[in-house]
């Protein structure tokens, strides 16, 4: 690795003790080295291994590196019994204890995070939950540490919708689960397809694509309640339904005028508006991060590409311009970084452009990598892929540096939704 | 001082050349250079130039071979900067008795050349005693001797004077680039053991100050100044505590160590992050 260091050597006029500063412009960033130690529970086996959930959960985020429980020296439970030297031996950085305890019914998780370099205490949480809630015990500490320690908040106690294909296409499934694929319940089942589901942001809605009616219609459904509203009937195209970031409108295509134009539909009202206009393939909306403009796919220059429209002047943008494939995008919480379906030497891959220099990475090198969903920190990305001929979900970090594969389902996978905070 | 002289000159040189007569503007103009040439004369005379900013290259600064301080050039550096040390206060006398004999030395010369000078004039007053003018011509040249020995007696001070001036220089840099060699080793090994947060952006600083005691060890770590992101100020703070001690400053000459790293100030400035 290539090491240059800037140096200044500054002395201060006129006093015997000179005053030197070192400037320091390089660093390595490496994972950080945790250790979850087996959390203190004095009852008898449990449903779910918290230390090993919240293990799991920092090293899917790519961030840091936990130590195997068979490398521990010792198995602490409380501050004093914690030898700072031994766990430094180890390469220690941080140290997670906890204590699970039962009281009034509840299961209580009080949890500590020890700097081992810096020999002290830097956080004190108590969470309790019932016996269902014991996976969400886990993922609320693991959002605690990873904040404290990465400066970003957590997306651990997320959530995503899919949709699941089964017995070769003869069923298809609305799912939802936990961001780490665990807890997967079945929102709906239907012989006919299901299709791009996505998030309110309040989180307590889907809207999605049914083709239950005989033709592609857009539904509203209830998380809670299972309750049901038909939000489209037109001849021809209804699809990819998205949430405006206040929650008062849905972005999506409509073909009834003859091809794919983007409209948005007011909810309250129920009023539709054309956003856009030409006799191109305008198709794949998502919100601006302040909600006044819409990004869409349109092979209006003949190749598809990207393009931006300004919702009250009309006015379009287009934004990529590398390859001859750019697809489905999403914006990052950010607003800084693209997302989207890239085709690169003639492959789809998921790539990220910058929004202000217009540099695109490669983020997967998978084959038929598609459906790009950002988690809501902006530090991660799921996308569904194929893997041994299956549609599986996997995700990357947006600089690429982790990736991993989820839980295989029964069917095939595809079509994730990561949902925002809620 | 300087700074502000220079400023209204330019702020009025532009009005003085777009006026139709040029006669009271190049008045303006000649007074305030000459102002200017005077503050910067006074400027330089009364700020002694303390402050060194050394940008060296890596390579320059691996390149350097440590020299350790030779008791002399310590002597020299003695007369501007107080440092306790006993070897130089010796070396300081020493030096000083050398000055106070040779300045004997050449009190003993002048006091022969006048002798010979009074001799001489002794001698031509008894050879020509009626010849006043003669005389008086003799006197004249006694006094353009004595000047002459003065004379040379005051430009052998201001040539050693300059000498010892030179080796003082001479030592501060040499010191410097051995204080380099040293910062660039520092730097390059906290280095290796930062490891900064995803949320580390590329124009947060971070200042730390450390304490050391002469094995190198570190023995405190306190923020001085805050990047605002507490996981990029404790990634720093880690990275120190990680390296724990500087072991190549254990060999560093104790003067060096007392000048420059007993107490320093590490700044983090991250340049090679993406964002």
């Amino acid at each position: 690795m290539r090491v240059v260091f800037i140096l200044v050597l500054l002395l201060t006029a006129g006093v015997t003790r000179a005053e030197l500063t070192i400037e320091i412009t390089q660093g390595v960033d490496n994972p950080t080295a945790i250790a979850v130690v087996p959390f203190g529970w004095q009852g008898g086996a449990l449903a779910e291994d918290l230390a090993a959930i919240i293990s799991q959960d920092l090293r899917r985020s790519g961030q840091f590196s936990p130590l195997a429980n068979k490398d521990m020296l010792a198995f602490p439970h409380q501050q004093a019994d914690v030898y700072y030297r031994d766990w430094r031996i180890l390469g220690t950085e941080f140290l997670l204890l906890g204590n699970l305890e039962f009281v009034d019914e509840r299961y209580q998780l009080t949890f500590e995070l020890y700097d081992v370099l810096l020999q002290k205490k830097v956080l004190r949480q108590t969470v309790d939950g019932d016996e269902a809630q014991l996976r969400d015990l886990a993922h609320f500490a693991s959002d605690k540490v990873y904040e404290l320690i990465t400066g970003i908040r957590g997306a651990f106690s997320t959530q995503m919708l899919y949709i699941e294909a089964l017995g070769g296409n003869k069923l298809y499934r609305l799912m939802l689960a936990d961001a780490d694929g665990a807890r997967e319940k079945m929102l709906l089942e239907s012989k006919q397809p299901l299709m791009s589901p996505s998030w309110s942001p309040d989180g307590t809605s889907v809207a999605y694509v049914s083709f239950e009616t005989g033709r592609p219609a857009i539904f509203r459904q209830e998380i809670a309640t299972a309750e049901r509203q038909q939000l489209t009937n037109f001849r021809g195209l209804n699809g990819a339904p998205v949430w405006s970031p206040d929650g008062t409108q849905l972005a999506l295509v409509l073909s009834k005028d003859g091809n794919p134009e983007i409209y948005t539909l007011d909810l309250a009202s129920g009023v539709f508006k054309r956003v856009t206009k030409h006799f191109a393939i305008d198709t794949e909306p998502s919100w601006t991060i302040d909600g006044k403009g819409i990004v869409f796919t349109s092979d209006r220059g003949g190749k598809p590409q990207i393009y931006q429209v300004t919702l009250a002047s009309g006015r379009v943008e287009r934004l990529t311009f590398e390859g001859d494939y750019n697809a489905r995008a999403r914006i990052s919480p950010d607003g800084k970084s693209l997302v989207m379906v890239h085709r690169y030497n003639g492959v789809f891959h998921i790539a990220a452009q910058d929004m202000a220099s217009g540099d695109i990475r490669v983020l997967t090198e998978t084959h038929l990598d598609e459906s790009p969903s950002i988690a809501p920190n902006g530090a991660m990305l799921m996308y569904a892929t194929k893997y041994q001929g299956k549609g599986i979900l996997a995700a990357v970090s947006l600089d690429a540096g982790v990736k991993f594969r989820l839980p295989s389902k029964s069917g095939d996978v595809r079509e994730p939704s990561w949902s925002p905070y809620y | 001082m300087t700074v502000s002289a220079v400023s209204a000159r330019s702020s009025i040189s532009p009005s003085a050349s777009a006026g139709g007569s040029y006669g009271w503007p190049i008045a303006i103009s000649l007074a305030l250079h000459a102002c200017v040439l005077a503050a910067v004369a006074w400027g330089w005379e009364s700020a002694p130039v303390d402050t060194h900013k050394v940008t060296p290259r890596y390579v320059e600064a691996k390149l350097v071979t440590m020299k350790p301080k030779s008791s002399k050039p310590a002597a020299a550096k003695k007369k501007v900067r107080t440092i306790d040390l006993a070897a130089k206060k010796r070396e300081q006398q020493r030096q000083k008795d050398q000055r106070i004999k040779k300045q004997r030395k050449q009190q003993q010369a002048k006091d022969a050349a006048a002798r010979k000078a009074k001799k001489l004039a002794q001698e031509q007053a008894i050879a020509a005693e009626e010849r006043l003018a003669a005389e008086r011509l003799a006197q004249k040249k006694l006094a353009e001797q004595q000047r002459e020995v003065d004379n040379k007696r005051q430009r052998q001070e201001a040539f050693a004077d300059a000498l010892a001036a030179e080796d003082e220089l001479l030592l501060a840099e040499q010191d410097e680039v051995a204080a380099q060699s040293y910062v660039a080793n520092i730097a390059q090994a906290i280095g290796r053991n930062w490891s900064r947060p995803p949320s580390a952006r590329r124009g947060m600083t971070c200042e730390l100050q450390l304490q050391l005691i002469p094995t190198g060890e570190v023995v405190s770590v306190s923020v001085s100044k805050g990047s605002g992101n507490g996981a990029f100020d404790r990634s720093a703070e880690q990275a120190v505590k990680k390296l724990g001690r500087f072991e190549f400053l254990a060999d560093m000459p104790p003067a060096l160590f007392e000048r420059y790293f007993r107490q320093f100030t590490l700044l983090f400035d991250p340049q090679d992050l993406r964002l």
